[in-house]
């Protein structure tokens, strides 16, 4: 059974390993960016948005890709820390909580149902 | 150069939030809006991602001193993130001059609360640490307050602080200091919510927020750090002066009203 505390730390954990994972990803990006030979002024509307990276894009050190992949890591990172404590809850066999914690997933997954749509 | 500025601004905003415990979100977005011409959409959409990353940045600190209520937290995003939903998908359909009346009104709000805790924070005694236990009492009016903060989040890319913490500090008689961690944790999970719809719409512009995104959280690690040396009525008095201009060109902008210009 987990303890209160053990449950607590391994939710900061994944909090921390993530902001350090998005935040590296985007940082290189944003270097890649500025050393870019086709750089451009990052206000210049909405066509950078791009969902269609491939791993070539970032062996290839494309800025935009990076940049992507550290934003969907930062977007991801709720995701992670909400099903960390539903597994949490649910092997400390606390059952509200990890119910709780699988409604708040539910709920994301409707917004991101509801955005890919 | 424009990158440089928004690190610049992200730096200011963070140090900013930072320094008086709120989110960027607040001075992030009339930024973006004002000063750099982004459209309200990518604006929101843009400072929701730095809200999630000011957020996950400092919620395991809070969380390791003890100060976080992961349960009430969860609890409390699940009306929280529905809120976020039905406010993300209402700006999807809602003009930008709409949103930028509803964001100066929202200023004026957070102005006046500003200066309302002030005299309420010197007004109150102690105040009841991480060893503290407590009794959560009201919940179901918690919940209600924080679906609708979530419902500002997603509407309008704030962290919806000056909602929660009071909702949880008041009513559900949570310490100050917890509610405002607690507040932290939950900002990333309402953020998030609301910022997928932003995202995949295409409300976001990735190369903008990069640099933003750097910038606030390099300004949350520095203002952190200079909390106890500079003088917290000071900060406090610019910001609430800050908040108010923009508050009035937010409305300008909405109504067309071009009078003012930076």
């Amino acid at each position: 059974m987990l303890k209160d505390q053990k449950i607590y730390f391994l939710i900061a954990k994944v909090l921390r390993i993530c902001f350090y994972l998005s935040f590296g990803v985007i940082a290189f990006g944003l270097i890649l960016f500025v050393f870019h030979p086709e750089t451009r002024s990052p206000l210049g509307g909405k066509t950078l948005i791009s969902l269609s990276w491939s791993p070539d894009d970032l062996f290839c050190l494309n800025p935009f890709a990076w940049i992507n992949v550290g934003i969907f890591s930062l977007l991801f990172t709720p995701f992670a820390v909400v099903v960390v404590s539903f597994f949490a809850f649910l092997f400390s066999e606390e059952r509200i909580y990890s119910l709780v914690s699988a409604g708040v997933l539910l709920i994301l997954i409707l917004s991101l149902a509801l955005a890919l749509r | 150069m424009d990158i440089f500025f928004l690190i610049l601004s992200g730096l200011l905003a963070g140090g900013f939030a930072s320094l008086l415990g709120i989110g960027g979100g607040i001075l992030i977005v009339p930024i973006l809006s004002l000063i750099f011409g982004l459209s309200m959409h990518t604006a929101i959409g843009t400072s929701l991602l730095c809200v999630i990353a000011t957020s996950v940045g400092a919620a395991p600190y809070y969380i390791r001193e003890g100060l976080t209520d992961i349960r009430l937290g969860l609890s409390l995003e699940l009306s929280t993130t529905l809120g976020a939903i039905i406010g993300g998908s209402l700006a999807g359909v809602l003009r930008s001059d709409t949103l930028s009346i509803i964001f100066g009104f929202l200023l004026f709000y957070i102005g006046f609360y500003m200066i309302f805790k002030r005299a309420q924070s010197q007004g109150s005694s102690g105040e009841a640490g991480r060893f503290s236990s407590y009794e959560v009492r009201n919940l179901p009016l918690g919940m209600g307050i924080c679906f609708f903060a979530g419902n500002f989040s997603g509407l309008l890319g704030v962290g919806g602080g000056f909602l929660k913490v009071p909702a949880m500090h008041y009513p559900m008689r949570i310490p100050l200091k917890k509610a405002v961690a607690t507040g932290n944790f939950m900002v990333s999970i309402t953020a998030c919510a609301g910022a997928l719809l932003y995202y995949f719409r295409g409300d976001v512009n990735p190369a903008a927020a990069a640099p933003m995104i750097i910038g606030v959280l390099m300004g949350s690690f520095f203002g952190s750090r200079l909390i106890y040396r500079i003088k917290a009525d000071l900060i406090r008095k610019i910001f609430v002066a800050i908040i108010f201009y923009s508050a009035l060109r937010m409305l300008f902008q909405g109504f067309n009203f071009h009078i003012l210009k930076f």
